[in-house]
C-alpha cells in the first residue's frame, strides 16, 4: 500500500478512536497519558512505514499528515455539520450554579474535576462559587465564577 | 439577547437546537440533542471496540482460535494446517502434514500454487528441501522423508506480502491437491 494511503488510513482511524473515546480521553495529560500516547505512536508507526526507512518515505507521511489536518480545518471552517462531527460541542456541566449531574456522568467527569479546574484558573474553593463550568469540545473543562459568592 | 423570565441562558439553549447562544458574559454553542446523539454513538463505538477485542482475541483478525484452519481431501495422505486470516507482513506459517505413501522414494514432492506463492515471502522451510522447480503455475519442492512408511511434517514459514483474500492449493505431485481460502488482510 502507498505510503499516502498508509497515512491516511492511519489519520481517520485515529480521528474515529478518540471521537469515540469521548472528550476526555487523553485531554488531561497525566503521567501514564504521556505514556501512553508514546505507546500508541509507537504501536501505529510501524504500519506507517511497513519496512521502508527511507526519508522520502518519511517525509511523505508527514506531509500527507499535515495537509490532512491543514484540508480538514479548513473543512471545518466552511461546514458547522463538519466542524460539529470531528470535534463536537461543548457541554455545559454546571449552569448557574447547578451541577447537572447527568451531563458529568455521561463525559465521565465528577465534581471533582470541575473544582480542580476551578481552583487551577480561579482559584475557588468551593463549588457554590462556580456560576457555568464548560466541557469543552477540546476535553478541557473552563469555569465562569459565580462573583456573587465570592 | 434579553433574558426570558424563569430560564437561563444554559436551559434555553440547551433546549434550543438553533447552535449559538448569548448571554451576558458567555457566548457559546451547545446542542444538546447533539450531544446526546454523540453519547449514544460514542457507547455504540465502545460496544464495537469490545467486540473488535474478543473477534480479535478469539484469532478474527489472525493467530487464534478462529482462524485456524485445516484442509485436507479424502485419499490424499496430506493435510494443511493454515491460518484462514494472516496480516500483511506478519509470519504466516503453513504445516504440512504427510501421511504414509506421501514419499514414494524417501521423496516428497510437495508443490504450492504459483499465484500463490508469488503474494507470500518465504521465509524458510523446516525440513529443508533438496531441490526446488518451477512450473507455469506450480513451485514445487523436493523434501527427502526417511521413513516413507511413516508421517511427517512440513513447515513452510511464509510472511503475506499482498493484501486480500485468496484461493490456495497446496499438494503432492501426480494429485490435484487440497484447497483453501485465506484472508491477508492489511
Amino acid at each position: 500500500m502507498n505510503s499516502i494511503f498508509r497515512a491516511a488510513a492511519v489519520y481517520l482511524f485515529l480521528l474515529v478512536l478518540f471521537r469515540i473515546a469521548g472528550k476526555r480521553t487523553l485531554s488531561q495529560i497525566t503521567t501514564f497519558d504521556a505514556v501512553l500516547l508514546l505507546i500508541i505512536s509507537e504501536a501505529i508507526q510501524q504500519a506507517m512505514i511497513d519496512n521502508d526507512n527511507s526519508m522520502t518515505n518519511a517525509f511523505l507521511l508527514v506531509v500527507t499528515l499535515v495537509a490532512l489536518d491543514i484540508l480538514l480545518s479548513l473543512w471545518k471552517r466552511r461546514s458547522k455539520l463538519v466542524e460539529r462531527v470531528v470535534d463536537g460541542l461543548p457541554t455545559v456541566v454546571v449552569q448557574e450554579g447547578k451541577v447537572r449531574h447527568e451531563f458529568l456522568e455521561r463525559e465521565r467527569i465528577d465534581e471533582q474535576d470541575v473544582l480542580a479546574a476551578a481552583r487551577a484558573h480561579h482559584g475557588l474553593e468551593r463549588l457554590d462559587q462556580v456560576k457555568h463550568a464548560v466541557l469543552e469540545a477540546s476535553g478541557q473543562i473552563t469555569v465562569v465564577p459565580d462573583e456573587n459568592s465570592r | 439577547m434579553g433574558q426570558v423570565e424563569g430560564t437561563s441562558y444554559a436551559e434555553r439553549a440547551v433546549a434550543s437546537s438553533k447552535g449559538r447562544e448569548r448571554q451576558r458574559g458567555l457566548e457559546i454553542e451547545v446542542d444538546e440533542s447533539w450531544t446526546r446523539r454523540e453519547w449514544t454513538v460514542e457507547r455504540v463505538g465502545w460496544m464495537m471496540m469490545l467486540l473488535i477485542l474478543v473477534a480479535g482475541s478469539l484469532g478474527a483478525f489472525g493467530e487464534g482460535l478462529l482462524s485456524r484452519g485445516e484442509a485436507s481431501e479424502y485419499g490424499l495422505p496430506l493435510r494443511v494446517e493454515y491460518q484462514r486470516v494472516a496480516r500483511h507482513g506478519s509470519p504466516a506459517t503453513l504445516g504440512i502434514a504427510l501421511g504414509p505413501g506421501a514419499a514414494p522414494g524417501g521423496v516428497a514432492r510437495l508443490w504450492v500454487d504459483r499465484r500463490y506463492a508469488e503474494t507470500m515471502e518465504f521465509k524458510y522451510i523446516v525440513p529443508e528441501p533438496e531441490s526446488t522447480w518451477v512450473t507455469r503455475d506450480r513451485l514445487g519442492f523436493a523434501i527427502r522423508v526417511p521413513n516413507p512408511a511413516d508421517s511427517a511434517f512440513v513447515t513452510l514459514a511464509l510472511e503475506a506480502d499482498v493484501v486480500g483474500s485468496r484461493e490456495v492449493r497446496i499438494g503432492l505431485e501426480g494429485h490435484p491437491g487440497v484447497r483453501f481460502r485465506q484472508l491477508v488482510l492489511p
